[in-house]
This record gives C-alpha cells, sequence and structure tokens, in this order.
C-alpha cells in the first residue's frame, strides 16, 4: 500500500458512482466478507474492471476516440481497497473453509460466566441473557472486556510461531517454517460436485461453487446457493 | 505386591491420543483422548478417559484441546488431562521418585519447551526428565526388531495434527531433511463433518462421533474413477453404500455402523485395474446380499427420525486429501512428494537406503490399502535403479510409545536425563540443548 491514505482509482465505466468519497459506514479491520447487499452486487458486476486497475499510476487514459472514459479519479479508503483488492466473496469463503479444517469447535463457544443459570439454551437467548445481565453488573467498556479476553484465552499456535521469529536464523538452520514442504510440483486440481461428490465439471455462476450435472445443480440452487455470500 | 514397575514413566504426548506407561512394558496403561470436553448439558468438565466411558453421552461436546497444530500451546488445559492420567489410571503417588521421558514434536520452538519444562518440574515435580522425539523412537523400535542391522529409515509419521517424513539415521533424526504436512486426522475429520453436514445432517459439533465414523468407515482408493463410478450406482449395485447411526440418548448411547457386513462389500473390489462387473456382482451375491429382500428394503430407505447419514463417495475421497491436498484447495503437495522431497533434501549416497526402508506409523495409517495407494503413487517418482519397500508398523498409534518404552529400559537412559536440580541450576535452555534438537 502506498503511504497516502487514499489510492487513486480510475474506473473505466459509465460514472456510477460506486463509492462515495466519504468513508463506509463500518470500515473493518480485516478483509471480510462484505455484508451489504448492494455492495456485494456492485462487487459482482464490477470486480473485473477494477481488478485491472489497483495499480496507482494512471494508464490506459487515452485508448482511442470511441471509448468514452471518465477521467475523474476516485479516491477509495485503504481498508476498501484491501478487501477488494486481496481476495474477492469467492475465494474468501475457500480460505474460510480452510482454516476451518484447522479447529477444534465449530460453533462460538459459551462463556464460562452464564453457565450457572443459562444451562440449555439456544445461541440468541443466550445472548439476550448476557445483554441482560450485563446491565445489571457494573459495565465494562468495551476496551475492557476485549482486554480481559485477550489475556484469558490462550495463545495460538500461530502467535507463538511469530514471536520465535524464525526467520532471522540462518538458511542453514533448519526451522519449522523450512520443514514445510511446498506447493505441488503438479497444480492442476480436480473439482468434485459439493451436491454429490462425483467429478464436477460445471461452475455455479452466482456463488461459484462446482456440480457435476444438472440435476445436482437444481438441489444447489434450491437449498444453498449464496447462503454465505449475500 | 510382587512386580516391581521402572520409575520411568514414558508419555507420548500426541494431539488427539495421550499415551502413558512405565518403561520397559509392552503396552501403555492408559491410551486417552487428549482433550477436556463438556457435554451441553452439564457444567462439569470431563477429562481425558472419562469422555470413553460407557455412560459419557458425546454428542454435542465442546471439547478444549491443549495442543494446537501439534504444539502444547495451553498448559493449563494440559495439567488436567497429566493430572488425572497419573493420579488416577497410572496411580502414582510420588512423582520425584520418578524420571518422565516425554515426546515432543519436532522443531517445538523455545517458548513452548520452557513452558513445557515449567510443567514437567515445577507443576508435577518429576526427578528429571528426558526428551525424544518421535521417528528416533519409531527407528529404534523397528531396528529392535528387525532381522539385519537397519542403519537408517525413513518414518513417515501419519499423525492428529500433521504429518511428518523424517529421515533417521543410527538413532538421530536428520532434521534438515524432515518434510511436514499440514494435515492430520484432524482435519480429515473436519473434513469429513463438513461433508455429511453438507450432504445429510447437521454434525459439525460432533468431532468424536465422526472420528469413529471415519474409523470404522473411511478407506483409501486405488483408481478414484472407478470408485466415483461404483458409488453413483443406486440400489444394491452400489457396494460402497453404507450407513452410521447417531446415537439417540436413549437406546444407544454411542455411535455405530449400520450393517458392518454391508459396510466391508467393497473389499470384494478387485485392485482396479480391471474393470470386472459380472465378478462383482457374483461376490455381492455371496456376502452382502443375505437372501431376504425384505431386510434390504429396510436398509436402503434412511430412518431420519433415527438421526442416520448414509456414506457413498465421502469414504475414500476424505483420505483421499492426504494423497493431493490440491483438491481441497490447499497449496501443498502430497505425501508421495513430500517423501521423495524428504529423501531428496539428504546426501544422494542415503537415497537407495531410505527408500527401502520406509516406515509407516500414526494412527491415519490405519485406512485400509493406505500402503498399497503410497506404493502405486511413490513408485514413478523414484529412480527405477532404487527399490521402495513400504513397511507398516503392526500398532502405529502405539509404535512410538513402545520406541519410547525400548529407550527407558536401555542402561544408557539414565545418563540422558536432565534431573531437577540441574535443572533448577542452570535453567531450561541450557538443559534442553543437551537433547539435540
Amino acid at each position: 500500500m502506498s503511504a497516502d491514505p487514499f489510492i487513486r482509482i480510475q474506473i473505466r465505466s459509465k460514472p456510477l458512482v460506486l463509492f462515495s468519497s466519504s468513508p463506509p459506514p463500518k470500515p473493518k479491520p480485516k478483509p471480510v466478507l462484505l455484508s451489504k447487499r448492494a455492495l456485494a452486487k456492485t462487487l459482482l458486476v464490477d470486480c473485473s474492471n477494477l481488478r485491472k486497475r489497483q495499480t496507482t499510476t494512471m494508464e490506459d487514459e487515452n485508448t482511442g476516440p470511441f471509448r468514452r472514459t471518465s477521467s475523474r479519479t476516485r479516491k477509495m479508503a485503504t481498508k476498501m481497497s484491501a478487501a477488494l483488492a486481496n481476495t474477492d466473496n469467492r475465494t474468501q469463503a475457500a480460505l474460510a473453509r480452510l482454516e476451518a479444517l484447522e479447529s477444534d469447535n465449530a460453533g462460538p463457544e459459551v462463556l464460562e460466566v452464564n453457565d450457572d443459570e443459562y444451562d440449555s439454551m439456544d445461541d440468541d437467548d443466550q445472548v439476550y441473557a448476557q445483554k441482560k445481565q450485563a446491565k445489571g453488573t457494573k459495565r465494562k467498556t468495551r476496551q475492557a472486556k476485549a482486554l480481559e479476553n485477550a489475556k484469558k484465552a490462550p495463545r495460538s499456535f500461530m502467535e507463538v510461531l511469530n514471536e520465535a521469529n524464525l526467520e532471522s536464523l540462518p538458511p542453514h538452520v533448519p526451522s519449522y517454517l523450512r520443514a514445510a514442504v511446498g506447493p505441488p510440483t503438479a497444480a492442476s486440481r480436480r473439482h468434485f460436485c459439493t451436491v454429490c461428490g462425483n467429478i464436477a465439471n460445471y461452475t455455479c455462476v452466482r456463488c461459484g461453487v462446482r456440480f457435476c450435472s444438472c440435476r445436482c445443480q437444481v438441489i444447489h440452487n434450491d437449498t444453498r446457493c449464496l447462503k454465505f455470500i449475500a | 505386591m510382587g512386580m516391581e514397575r521402572s520409575s520411568v514413566v514414558v508419555l507420548d504426548n500426541g494431539g488427539g491420543i495421550l499415551k502413558a506407561g512405565f518403561g520397559g512394558e509392552t503396552d501403555p496403561v492408559a491410551v486417552v483422548p487428549n482433550c477436556i470436553g463438556r457435554p451441553p448439558s452439564s457444567k462439569k468438565w470431563l477429562v481425558g478417559d472419562q469422555l470413553q466411558a460407557d455412560d459419557a453421552d458425546v454428542t454435542g461436546v465442546s471439547l478444549r484441546r491443549p495442543i494446537d497444530r501439534g504444539y502444547l500451546i495451553n498448559p493449563e488445559v494440559q495439567r488436567e488431562v497429566w493430572d488425572r492420567v497419573f493420579r488416577s489410571l497410572l496411580n502414582l503417588e510420588d512423582l520425584s521418585q520418578s524420571s518422565l521421558l516425554l515426546v515432543e514434536p519436532l522443531f517445538n520452538p523455545p517458548s513452548l519447551q520452557r513452558s513445557a519444562d515449567e510443567l514437567v518440574f515445577e507443576e508435577f515435580g518429576f526427578g528429571s526428565l528426558c526428551v525424544a522425539d518421535s521417528p528416533s523412537l519409531v527407528h529404534l523400535y523397528e531396528a529392535s526388531r528387525a532381522q539385519g542391522p537397519a542403519v537408517a529409515s525413513l518414518v513417515v509419521d501419519c499423525g492428529f495434527s500433521f504429518t511428518h517424513a523424517a529421515p533417521v539415521m543410527q538413532n538421530l533424526t536428520l532434521n534438515y531433511g524432515v518434510k511436514r504436512m499440514d494435515l492430520g486426522g484432524k482435519a480429515l475429520t473436519n473434513y469429513l463433518k463438513e461433508l455429511v453436514s453438507y450432504r445429510s445432517l447437521n454434525v459439525m459439533d460432533e468431532t468424536l462421533l465422526i472420528d469413529h465414523a471415519k474409523e470404522q468407515l473411511c478407506f483409501v482408493s486405488l483408481d478414484l474413477q472407478h470408485d466415483l463410478r461404483l458409488s453413483r450406482k443406486s440400489g444394491k449395485e452400489n457396494i460402497l453404500k453404507c450407513t452410521y447411526v447417531l446415537p439417540d440418548g436413549v437406546t444407544h448411547t454411542k455411535g455405530f455402523v449400520k450393517d458392518l457386513n454391508e459396510a466391508r462389500r467393497y473389499l470384494s473390489l478387485p485392485d482396479g485395474t480391471t474393470n470386472c462387473t459380472t465378478d462383482l456382482a457374483s461376490k455381492m451375491g455371496e456376502m452382502g446380499g443375505q437372501g431376504d429382500t425384505d431386510k434390504a428394503e429396510d436398509r436402503r430407505k434412511v430412518d431420519l427420525t433415527q438421526n442416520e447419514f448414509v456414506l457413498t463417495n465421502e469414504r475414500f475421497l476424505v483420505p483421499e486429501m492426504l494423497f493431493q491436498p490440491v483438491d481441497l484447495g490447499m497449496n501443498q503437495a502430497g505425501l508421495a512428494e513430500c517423501i521423495v522431497r524428504a529423501v531428496n533434501s539428504c546426501h544422494p549416497y542415503l537415497h537407495p537406503v531410505l527408500f527401502q526402508n520406509i516406515i509407516l506409523t500414526g494412527g491415519s495409517t490405519l485406512f485400509p490399502r493406505f500402503a498399497q495407494r503410497l506404493e502405486r503413487e511413490l513408485r514413478p517418482l523414484v529412480l527405477d535403479a532404487y527399490e521402495v519397500k513400504i513397511t507398516c508398523q503392526e500398532n502405529p498409534i502405539l509404535g512410538v510409545w513402545r520406541g519410547g518404552s525400548l529407550l527407558a529400559s536401555s542402561p544408557e537412559f539414565e545418563s540422558m536425563c536432565v534431573t531437577k536440580a540441574e535443572y533448577e541450576e542452570i535453567g531450561s535452555v541450557r538443559c534442553r540443548r543437551r537433547f539435540f534438537h
């Protein structure tokens, strides 16, 4: 990312106001799945354009007399562009899937504080109960709560790994990072249908998962297309 | 009481299963899951083997593991498990008289080594400690059982958190040649959970049950296309289909496979080289048919009230992940290539020796036909002049522990340990230097 807080991007299209120059209402620190439906739709429409224009230089300003381009440069917050530039929703979903392979518990863990009174309740009820309890006891600020949670939670292995600072070792010393077997020589992969598991040749247009036949496509569209995306 | 037990406690601190016992014996006393779990309806945390008890309700248990990605990062949880193992299962009262042989993973970061040392010496108060790593122990055990002298071997350890291919020479692991895949039993179970949740019931919380289903039902396919075509067939011709019943708390407390004969029908498959459907039909008539058509009808209907799910191609797609992680989207080489890269990073004179002595260990190698498939994948990648010979350990889960037991009963063990007094005097870092890794 460049030093200035805004990345200037030339948007070559009809002057749609895609992004207002004011920062978005909820800037998130890391690129997570964007929840705003409109934004997601415009992403899908204009992603291909944007991906070509990630550089900060102004290239392709004049490509012929018939092409009407808007040479107005639009400013965009770095966080937004980070969210867009890095991955789109499909690859983010794929990465989240891979990370979930390493997790111990699938769902959110229940806090121990509420165990005494609320033993078997759904997640929604428990959130409500937590809120009620918070009002009764002394209100902690969000920062204090976050600090407490950070202290209580044990460090994950990735944090320990970063602390160990293995890159600074000389190259002849074997370490955890160097022991990792790298990317494969043949990077071609087989795709499996998400509905039935056979070899899948076709992709869903909306969400990008694979299916093998029309029957599986119908099932996919009925039950789970875009369930986690939009 | 007659039998004098040696005072060495051998502890294999695995990510999935913890094996503990006394040095010099053939089998460990305690083989328990290395985690604590809390059923959703109670407040009490069940530790280790309490989760395996017959009356434990394992549905929806939320687990907490002390080991993340193979390394011990949560000493508090580990202390609970060790407490239970040492006091209740091994019946050890006074730990200061015993020494501990701890098996740790390779490339343990110094901060974790320090916290493990603290746990051993300051919380439990062992008399002395010796740390070993799993490939050298496996090599020691296999060398003692083999006829000729085994100078070097390549130990492939497919464990819970990851898979290592480690060359070992004369009881010393060559750690510049170790290659690691970040896939293990945990990832396989999670993948199976994802597949089942996508296609039938939502089982994302049932780690222990799906673990059991994976161990009973999954196998490695030798010819993926052929098996996929088989799994597409319907009805009785589909010999790969089988059902797993989840416990409902009333009639059964543990999950089980609905019909074991049905689950074993795939064994009649030839080795995938020929496509003989007529042979299969005749064999099926012998094994899984069981005569009655009524029974077959019942079996085919999935009883949704009984909380069961059907597995067809997930049975072989899950272990397939170890051989080709690219299929999942992970940018990692498969097991065969991992082995080749590990061997290639050693001296060229060692290559033929290593390929001749490949030892498979670790729980994830227990899938049927694992060795066959690995040899089939490995043979094209190795020079023709070298011979490829793969040996499976007879008990891959206990293999490392048995090697530790052998080491503990050897006469030089006492000189390899670090006593508590030395630890308190010179500290953890310098003590660790004695252990060569």
